[in-house]
């Protein structure tokens, strides 16, 4: 990955990771708020590592 | 609990990873890259669960659930926000790490500092910031160990029974067959710790209950205020910014993206870490809710953990306990591995790099043992600044960040650049934790990392870069492309 990709993902996840809890879901007393957000981004990221990883030590 | 129990699980536990350690000494090679990185020949699954075990402490089972006890779901956001940034660097810097080290034989990552900088005191820094951020960090391990034997045999053991224990145990584990068997008994200990939570976790939610969805349900009605997310923007920040970097800034972890045998375990380890981390965040957190329901009005979140432990049968207890024993264990021998590399190849040899290969694993262990002294010794006095100390482990290696990053990816970037960040932030970034200074509301962590960029970027615009500087790029952005870390287009 390219510095410029590295660092405009970097700015985008750092962007939603506040932004939608903050604004968005933060009085929801719910498991379907704040708790489901940052496990699904996790797991979304995890999802896209798996995705980009998986030519690594296949040349 | 009977003290007698809680013993027998230690000297079981010990007992485990001693022979673990035996068998890993028998496969070990000779020669300081054998000795503190495992000879660059670690497989997929014990590089991803050695990574767990060292980042993840007992902080998961007790500080984690007594923030989630306290403050609710931001100690979710907080945990997982280090888990998104620690993948996305490892998928970036991984590859890049390891195929450096592979090249030009570094052991330690302030070596790779040292190289691309073409200048030997940026590793001295480094490892100099290091040392003075995790001595500390890896005594509150050991108080944290202390506390949870005293706690849960209802004081029979004496808190310093416990600190010594866990130090012979890491000790033991990192001097006997350094990197190899660290690593193994850090696999074991990590797939112990993610059993036993697991199952402790399930007994709760049966147990008290009735079933984990009726457990979630009753979070919803009758902790409300713990699903919101409650936590001023300033405190998410200040706490969640140096762990953001963790993976690049703590020698422990990051001298681990060395130790992959081939690109696929390297990829693995990724991998494999991730899906520990998330699962291990997520039922940590859901602990926290658990206490929550169960010990309300505890005075001392951290205490609810241990709490805890004493409301189910002792056999769980005693299960759940040696997981996070272990989980505080793994991380202490990797750290002090790590900071005797660290001192040999980047001090010792520094002064006299004539020093043999041999000669390098002896002075290695002189110095774990010297610095599990500094612990135990540190541990002693139990400093009332626990959160402070641990805060400040992670707060002031962020000020590394800027001249790791800047290594891979600014030509311009200047060993005078690195050095005066490094020293001056990491000072600032001291006395601030330590005199409790927040600017603004601002912690001290946001200050030095934003101190650190700005004396990084000037200092490096001002002086010049090593001539080797765009060769180095160069060469691994090639480098990345011929060994498929990188499409060509």
């Amino acid at each position: 990955m390219k510095g410029r990709s590295f660092l405009l993902i970097a700015l985008f996840l750092t962007a939603i990771d506040l932004v939608i809890p903050y604004l968005l879901l933060a009085d929801t007393p719910r498991f379907g708020a704040s708790f489901t957000f940052w496990s699904v981004l996790t797991a979304a990221v995890i999802a896209w590592a798996a995705v980009y990883t998986r030519r690594w030590g296949r040349r | 609990m009977n003290a007698g129990y809680v013993w027998a699980a230690m000297i079981f536990w010990t007992a485990v990873a001693a022979w673990i350690a035996t068998v890993a000494r028998r496969r070990m090679g000779k020669g300081a890259t054998e000795f503190f990185i495992g000879g660059r020949r670690m497989q997929g699954f014990v590089s991803g669960m050695t990574y767990a075990a060292t980042t993840y402490s007992a902080f998961m089972l007790v500080g984690l659930v007594g923030l989630t006890y306290n403050s609710g779901v931001g100690a979710l956001g907080f945990e997982m926000t280090y888990l998104i940034f620690t993948v996305l660097f490892l998928v970036v810097f991984g590859p890049r790490f390891w195929l450096v080290g592979n090249r030009f034989e570094h052991i330690t990552p302030p070596e790779l500092l040292a190289h691309r900088y073409a200048n030997r005191s940026v590793a001295v820094v480094a490892a100099a910031i290091s040392f003075f951020m995790l001595i500390p960090y890896s005594s509150v391990q050991l108080m944290g160990a202390g506390f949870l034997v005293h706690g849960l045999s209802n004081g029979e053991i004496p808190f310093m029974a416990g600190v010594l224990v866990m130090a012979a145990l890491s000790g033991f584990s990192a001097w006997w067959a350094g990197m190899r068997s660290v690593a193994w008994t850090d696999a074991f200990q990590a797939v112990t710790m993610m059993i036993t939570a697991i199952m402790a976790l399930l007994f709760v939610a049966f147990q008290f209950f009735g079933s984990p969805a009726a457990f979630l349900s009753s979070v919803g009605e009758n902790n409300p205020d713990l699903l919101r997310f409650t936590w001023e923007p300033k405190l998410f920040i200040g706490l969640t910014l140096p762990w953001a970097f963790f993976a690049l800034t703590n020698p422990q972890v990051s001298q681990r993206m060395y130790i992959p045998d081939r690109a696929e375990s390297l990829k693995r380890m990724i991998l494999y870490f991730a899906a520990f981390g998330f699962l291990y965040t997520i039922i940590s957190t859901l602990f926290g809710y658990q206490a929550a329901a169960l010990l309300p009005g505890l005075d001392n979140p951290d205490a609810a953990m241990p709490t805890l432990l004493t409301r189910i049968p002792p056999a769980l207890g005693l299960i759940l306990f040696i997981g996070i024993f272990a989980a505080a264990t793994s991380t202490l021998g990797s750290i002090i591995l790590t900071l005797s590399s660290l001192f040999v190849r980047d001090i010792v040899k520094h002064v006299n790099p004539d020093i043999s290969e041999g000669m390098e694993r002896w002075l290695g262990r002189l110095a774990m043992a010297a610095l599990l002294v500094a612990c135990v010794v540190f541990a002693w006095f139990r400093p009332g600044l626990i959160t402070v100390i641990s805060s400040m482990a992670s707060g002031g290696l962020l000020v590394m960040a800027p001249a790791i990053i800047g290594a891979f990816f600014w030509r311009r970037a200047t060993a005078a650049g690195a050095i005066l960040s490094m020293a001056v932030g990491g000072v600032v970034t001291a006395i601030m934790y330590i005199g409790d200074i927040y600017p603004f509301g601002w912690w001290p962590s946001v200050w030095g990392g934003a101190l650190t960029t700005i004396l990084f970027v000037a200092v490096s615009l001002f002086t010049r870069p090593p001539d080797s500087a765009g060769e180095f790029i160069d060469w691994l952005d090639g480098e990345l492309k011929a060994k498929g870390f990188r499409r060509i287009r």
